[in-house]
């Protein structure tokens, strides 16, 4: 029995968070969010400290209208995986969403510290101000 | 190949510095620009990074890929060295209440969830694990209840609601985490195979997809507060002795092999749609011709 391309790329020396990143994000792109959430559940387990598996997992459960537990996904990512300023930013928006400013200006502030050095993060973050004042 | 945010596709390679973003999804909420950076496969097409691995590995023999499979277990085994380090500043943390107390502010239900995984981990004698690793299963649990019944539902559970933003005070801390209800909870998740989204910790199961009841159970008795402090302790001296071997390689072999499968019958699908399609699209042409 030949070994499946996940098991051959792994062999392959494919970093394993990667190739679930990779698989999720393709799963996402294909609108199939809980099959994605899936992909994403794995890959915390992996690499629990990668920001972009928190990210995306939160996202799966927006994209079904599930805030909340997005909200709750994107804070754990903010403190396992620290320094976090996407999961902070994705937490700014359904914060403000939801009505709760002061959380929210709280929150935006901490991503504006973290993305100090980072030009495009700096816009993203200028961009959510003007967008939700 | 990129797909743009108009949702066309374009050829033009795009380096990762370039775009720490991902564009080919819509929005993360509502109008919102998606804040998911791409996959770091080479392309900045998941799909196509995809086909690249699949073509990548059809010249590998077997004997080579146990032989990397087994030099990938050695890495995995110094990674567990440092996760053991890492729980280790985890548990100092710990002591001074610095992150969980952080967790619970930020994250309450995931606290709460976090807080049974441990117990878990420690009555089952099977070892701990890092702190953001115990943060991920419990998302995990978490994510997995949420998709399998509702938001509201899998919240009201846990004793979330809208009202009740500051639920983080309700005197969360991972001192009060009771142990002795582990055991019963860790026999249930046992029963759960990796494909029905079991996850490891320690090379013990801890239930994720059939674990609602289980985080439920677990959540009560720990909103009982019975702080333990000698309990941190235990939790730290089973983590140091326990935590260097992990069946998680395993785990992660086993799930993917199921998200192959997934995608193959996916595509089988998909496949077969387009086949009834053209079926029909020529039954047509052939009964117009009739006519």
């Amino acid at each position: 029995m030949s070994a499946s391309p996940s098991r051959n790329a792994l062999a392959h020396g494919i970093d394993p968070t990667e190739l679930v990143y990779c698989r999720g994000f393709a799963l996402h792109a294909d609108g199939r969010y809980a099959e994605a959430a899936e992909a994403f559940r794995v890959m915390l387990q992996i690499a629990p400290t990668d920001e972009r598996g928190w990210l995306a997992l939160g996202e799966c459960h927006e994209k079904v209208g599930q805030e909340r537990v997005a909200l709750e996904i994107y804070g754990a990512g903010s403190v396992a995986a620290e320094p976090a300023p996407r999961c902070l930013i994705s937490q700014f928006r359904i914060l403000y969403d939801l009505g709760r400013f002061t959380e929210a200006d709280t929150v935006l502030s901490d991503a504006e510290s973290l993305a100090a050095d980072d030009e495009q993060l700096s816009i993203i973050v200028s961009d959510e101000r003007r967008l939700r004042p | 190949m990129i797909i743009t945010s108009e949702g066309s596709r374009s050829t033009v390679p795009v380096s990762l510095g370039q775009l720490p973003v991902n564009s080919a999804s819509p929005g993360a909420a509502g109008q919102s620009p998606s804040l998911l950076p791409v996959p770091q496969l080479g392309t900045a097409d998941p799909l196509a990074s995809l086909l690249a691995l699949e073509s990548i590995s059809r010249g590998i023999g077997l004997n080579t890929a146990i032989k990397d499979i087994n030099h990938i277990r050695m890495q995995k085994a110094d990674e567990w060295k440092k996760q053991k380090a890492e729980l280790e500043k985890a548990m100092s943390a710990h002591k001074k209440g610095g992150f969980w107390r952080k967790v619970g502010k930020i994250c309450g239900t995931i606290a709460k969830v976090a807080a049974v995984v441990a117990s878990i981990a420690v009555a089952a004698c099977s070892g701990g694990a890092g702190a953001p690793l115990v943060l991920a299963v419990a998302a995990a649990c978490l994510s997995t209840a949420a998709f399998a019944q509702s938001e509201a539902h899998i919240l009201e559970k846990l004793g979330v609601s809208d009202k009740v933003a500051g639920w983080a005070e309700f005197g969360m801390s991972i001192g009060s985490v009771v142990c002795t209800g582990g055991a019963s909870l860790c026999a249930g998740g046992a029963a759960l195979t990796a494909v029905q989204h079991g996850v490891q910790v320690g090379g013990e199961v801890v239930a994720v997809g059939g674990g609602v009841a289980a985080v439920g159970q677990g959540v009560s008795m720990y909103e009982q507060g019975r702080a333990d402090g000698a309990e941190v302790d235990t939790y730290a001296e089973i983590a140091k002795s326990k935590l260097v071997d992990s069946h998680l390689d395993q785990l992660l072999l086993t799930i993917l092999d199921e998200l192959d499968e997934n995608e193959k019958s996916y595509r089988r699908a998909v496949s077969n749609v387009k086949s009834a399609t053209e079926t029909a699209g020529a039954t047509l042409v052939s009964a117009a011709g009739r006519v």
